[in-house]
């Protein structure tokens, strides 16, 4: 199968990224754009979904089924942010997860008829997603520092978890958006999984409320690792271990090389199927 | 440093593979799994292209040729021989491609340029140039779903032209825009084609014949010949005309005509068909068109400039009794308008009626008038009884008119200019 592993491997996607970056950059925009162009609110929408959805899932969560996390929460205003931590986090993968299926048919143009560097659109989504997450993620901060009274510190410590989080993602899209540019089942197999990953996922409990036979099960998840470190990090004053980091920043490489590598082997029938 | 275009391919082939699904195709990309058959859709192709060369690839549908120009393009592979090109391709496989309808003129032309790897700031100083170019005005900073189709086409085409293109790949694009919008782009293209490499796919031999100065044919993915635009053009045709007579159930043969007399003007204007040519009232059954016989001065069908005598001798057979049969002409231009159509009852003598086992044979003989390039096809019908005539049988492009203009106007008519004078008229005072 030849194409051995070195260290081109995980050189090469972000090379790509760079060649082309006065062209991505534009894309990118596009993207971005395109989303909200002729809406009213515009830009406004990115904010206003996920604070919709903390408040109806701080109703159902909080209030009706009164589940709280079993770390003690201090302020009765930390479970909406708790939540809100959580949808931020979540809504960045399901975002890029959920577009990539169908990303290269929706630009079918670029396939078949302009000479255009396809492997930078799932970077494109990663672009798009990671916009969304930053005005997402700042109006978290902000609410921290207002209603907790400061960051802190372990907040710095957010990148070593976030940045391996962000390669995995694009691994994930250039696997799915190859795949799903032949099968077409993909798109609705991910429509139908979106809820379940969801409630798999700890959102809106911590991990360690999921009962023992299964709490090792979760970490199969990557979100679990994601979500329990960003929440311990600006809640609980705990850091991940330095071995889960490594364990967790050793995977996701491996995704984001495989993900490009398997996306430029598929990528010359596309012409022939979108 | 010299940068001088160049396409070089020596023995370019692309073969795809054929697959039972698409998940099978996904397999053999990533672990070869194989493949259900294979197919090259091009094949052992040699082409050797500098600076100011203009070439048109020509072939029916499935011959290759835009696999070709997406190999040349870069959009795909080839699966064997050797492929170097230097110098920005601009590939127009489709006008306006990625134009997002919801953006502006401009926004879209920024998008366009960039994805013809023109750097942001050359996009910025040719955007005058640009817009000018489009020439759609104050739309130029409306959404693209508001335009016409015509504005469309300008201001994509107008980005190609400002993108500064040393190799220009054009498929089939032309034929859409208005008018001035055509002369606008074949204006570039002739302008461009002194400096640069263009490869020119079109189904319209016309724009293929006043571009190009040399042609490639290709068929079933090979290249059957090439050369000058005209030799190549020509013999690409009388393959065609061939291959379309093989289906036909019979072919008219070409041959000497045999000399008939004019007719007097009188019986030239005598009347209009008082019937429908399209829509002829229904075959009796009572005989057959045996034969048909074309003649045009010893020029071949495949070959007509326009001014030659045509002569048309049709053979009818009668199988019962058939009253006052005629014969009518038609000959078609290739959108199907009829040019011409005229009947043997303008002859001096008439067959009064046939018996079964009967022939007679008609002949006619016209001037072909100075056409446009293009392929026109004659229809005989046959027809018998006094008062309303029925249709005894009728032969849709019984033969086939290949008229390849060498003139210079346009326009349906395709006349030689015979005089032009240029006066200067001083305004008295």
């Amino acid at each position: 199968m030849g194409g051995g592993i070195g260290l081109q491997a995980f050189w090469r996607p972000l090379e790509t990224l760079l060649r082309n970056g006065q062209l991505y950059r534009r894309v990118l925009v596009r993207d971005i754009q395109s989303t909200f162009r002729g809406s009213a609110l515009g830009l406004a929408w990115i904010v206003v979904i996920p604070l919709v959805l903390v408040a109806i899932y701080t109703f159902v969560f909080g209030m009706v089924l009164s589940s709280t996390f079993s770390i003690g929460t201090r302020t009765r205003i930390e479970v909406p942010l708790l939540f809100f931590t959580g949808l931020t986090v979540f809504g960045f993968f399901m975002e890029v997860v959920g577009r990539s299926p169908n990303f290269i048919r929706e630009n079918a143009v670029y396939v078949k008829k302009i000479v255009f560097p396809l492997e930078i659109l799932p970077w494109v989504l990663i672009g798009t997603a990671l916009f969304k997450f930053a005005i997402n993620f700042a109006l978290l901060l902000v609410f921290l520092a207002v209603f907790t009274g400061g960051v802190p510190a372990g907040a710095l410590m957010l990148p070593l978890v976030l940045v391996p989080f962000l390669l995995m993602t694009a691994g994930l899209s250039w696997l799915l958006a190859a795949v799903g540019t032949y099968v077409r089942d993909l798109p609705h197999a991910i429509q139908a999984l979106a809820p379940i990953i969801m409630f798999i996922s700890p959102i809106f409990y911590s991990v360690q409320q999921v009962p023992a036979p299964f709490a090792t099960l979760y970490y199969a998840n990557p979100l679990t690792f994601v979500l329990e470190s960003v929440r311990g990090l600006l809640f609980f004053d705990t850091a991940p271990s330095a071995a889960g980091l490594l364990v967790f920043a050793a995977a996701s490489l491996l995704v984001f090389a495989a993900g490009y590598a398997f996306f430029q082997r598929a990528r010359p029938g596309f012409a022939d199927v979108v | 440093m010299s940068s001088e275009p160049f396409i070089k391919a020596r023995g370019i082939g692309k073969k795809y593979a054929l697959y039972g699904s698409p998940l099978q195709r996904l397999g053999d990309l990533v672990l070869g799994t194989g493949s259900a058959g294979e197919h090259w859709a091009v094949r052992g192709v040699d082409l050797e292209l500098g600076p100011g060369d203009c070439v048109g690839i020509v072939g029916r549908n499935g011959a290759g040729k835009s696999t070709l120009l997406e190999m040349i393009c870069g959009i795909s592979r080839p699966s064997e021989g050797r492929l170097e090109t230097r110098g920005r391709v601009a590939a127009l496989l489709q006008l306006g491609a990625g134009f997002n309808p919801e953006f502006t003129g401009r926004e879209n032309v920024m998008l366009g340029a960039a994805i013809y790897g023109l750097p942001d700031a050359e996009i910025a100083a040719r955007l005058p140039d640009i817009r000018a170019f489009a020439d759609i005005g104050d739309y130029f900073e409306r959404p693209v779903r508001e335009y016409s189709s015509g504005m469309y086409a300008r201001l994509a085409f107008s980005v190609c032209a400002h993108v500064d293109p040393d190799i220009l790949v054009v498929d089939e694009i032309l034929g859409i825009g208005d008018v001035a919008f055509q002369q606008k782009s074949m204006r570039f293209l002739r302008r461009f084609r002194r400096r640069g490499i263009t490869l020119f796919v079109s189904h319209n031999e016309h724009a293929v014949a006043a571009l190009c100065e040399s042609a490639v044919w290709m068929d079933r993915g090979r290249v059957v010949a090439r050369g000058g635009t005209r030799e190549v053009l020509y013999r690409y045709r009388r393959e065609l005309q061939r291959l379309a007579m093989q289906d036909a159930r019979f072919e008219a043969r070409d041959g000497a005509a045999a000399e008939i007399a004019e007719l007097p003007v009188a019986a030239a204007t005598r009347r209009p068909t008082e019937f429908d040519l399209d829509e002829p009232a229904a075959a009796a059954g009572l005989g057959a068109i045996e034969e048909v016989v074309v003649s045009a001065d010893g020029v071949p069908l495949a070959a007509l400039e326009g001014g030659e005598r045509i002569g048309i001798a049709v053979t009818l057979r009668a199988d019962g009794a058939l009253e006052a049969p005629f014969v009518l002409v038609v000959l078609r231009n290739p959108m199907g308008q009829a040019l011409l159509a005229c009947d043997s009852r303008d002859a001096a003598r008439q067959p009064e009626s046939l018996g079964a086992g009967d022939r007679a044979r008609f002949s006619f003989a016209f001037d072909l008038p100075f056409l446009p390039t293009g392929s026109y096809p004659l229809e005989i019908h046959a027809y018998a009884g006094a008062g309303e005539p029925a249709c005894v049988e009728r032969r849709e492009a019984a033969a086939v008119m290949q008229v390849l203009s060498a003139h210079i106007s346009h326009g349906m008519a395709n006349l030689r200019m015979k005089r032009t004078l240029l006066e200067v008229v001083h305004e008295p005072g």
